[in-house]
């Protein structure tokens, strides 16, 4: 059994310095990965020089998913597992996921010509949230509020790949300026934030300039928050969620999730948490 | 500890706890470098990867 705790990256962020310096503190030893500068076999011999456990933090989601996937044929057990990452990594993967497991989510409908997106538009209706299944920091997430913006914007997405072609279209949620990320770790939801539009916008991605605050954990919180983590079968997992007037909703899971604004909002050592998650699964 | 910028060459003045994959900005330039190298006391920088449209979550 290997004891060191490998950190699968191609960037370190605060976050990932942050998982770096608590391993430090623990006395836990790390090895870092640097996954823009690996050649790896696809036999099944392992000549990664990684064994026992990983934890994947790379930015990049497809480099995360298919390096997870080479670590896993090779026995090593990669925090988040491929399934998970590939889930949601994926924004219509993940709605039909809490779909199946009936889990409260908007109302979500998916069409495959950016042509025929008008058409079933208009029979929607407006205002709808449109998002490419892949990204994130709310990314070409764009509120279409009638027809004239909606042609604007589906016409943008013409020239950007097919994975745009895959028209991911979400009902506009009548909720507080403001959604919940909680955060799981193993079987605990350790913390949660508010998180506030900016002034002038209505994505509250704090990567866009969005503010926290501290979120109390309600029972309805910390129930759904597991419920998804549990049915997923994920080790580590940020969840977003909407408040409702009949209660929460779940629009999003993320894999990788960063914290490095809930730390100093809550006090949470999310970092360390992570850390203690990781030396556990080693000793079992 | 110190290190150049490679696409300016301004020097940099870099904090000693720096970690392999850091990123940092150039104060000069305003590139993001990433942290190489911190060995025999310099740090070795490179331009970094720029944002593509699957980083994230």
């Amino acid at each position: 059994m290997d004891n060191i705790l490998y950190i699968l990256y191609d960037r370190i962020r605060w976050d990932e310095k942050a998982i770096i310096k608590a391993a430090q503190r623990k006395n836990v030893p790390v090895k870092q990965i640097d996954l823009k500068r690996v050649l790896w076999s696809l036999q099944p011999e392992n000549d990664t020089g990684i064994a026992g456990f990983a934890l994947q933090r790379a930015v990049s989601y497809f480099r995360g998913l298919f390096s997870t996937a080479v670590l896993e044929k090779k026995g090593i057990r990669v925090v988040n597992n491929f399934e998970v990452s590939l889930i949601t990594g994926n924004k219509l993967l993940t709605s039909l996921f809490l779909t199946e497991h009936k889990i409260p989510m908007p109302s979500t409908f998916v069409t495959f010509d950016l042509k025929y997106a008008l058409d079933a538009l208009d029979k929607l209706g407006y205002p709808q949230v449109l998002k490419p299944i892949y990204g994130s920091w709310g990314r070409f997430v764009a509120l279409l509020k009638d027809r004239e913006t909606a042609s604007t914007i589906l016409d943008l997405f013409e020239d950007r790949g097919p994975l745009y072609k895959t028209v991911y279209l979400q009902e506009a949620v009548d909720r507080p300026n403001r959604d919940i990320r909680s955060f799981v770790i193993g079987d605990e939801v350790v913390t949660a934030i508010y998180r506030y539009a900016p002034p002038g916008d209505w994505k509250t991605n704090t990567a866009r300039g969005g503010r926290a605050e501290k979120c109390p954990l309600t029972d309805e919180l910390v129930d759904l928050s597991l419920k998804v983590a549990e049915v997923l079968g994920a080790d580590i997992l940020g969840i977003d969620l909407m408040e409702t007037k009949d209660g929460l909703v779940v629009h999003e899971a993320n894999h990788n999730t960063e914290f490095h604004t809930t730390v100093p909002t809550t006090g949470v050592d999310i970092p360390g948490l992570i850390v203690d998650y990781m030396v556990n699964l080693m000793k079992r | 500890m110190n290190a150049i910028c490679p696409e300016c060459y301004a020097n940099l003045e870099i904090s000693d706890d720096v970690v392999v994959g850091e990123i940092i900005t150039c104060h000069e330039c305003g590139v993001e470098l990433e942290v190489v190298d911190t060995g025999s006391g310099m740090i070795t920088l490179k331009v970094a990867e720029a944002m593509d449209e699957d980083w994230g979550e």
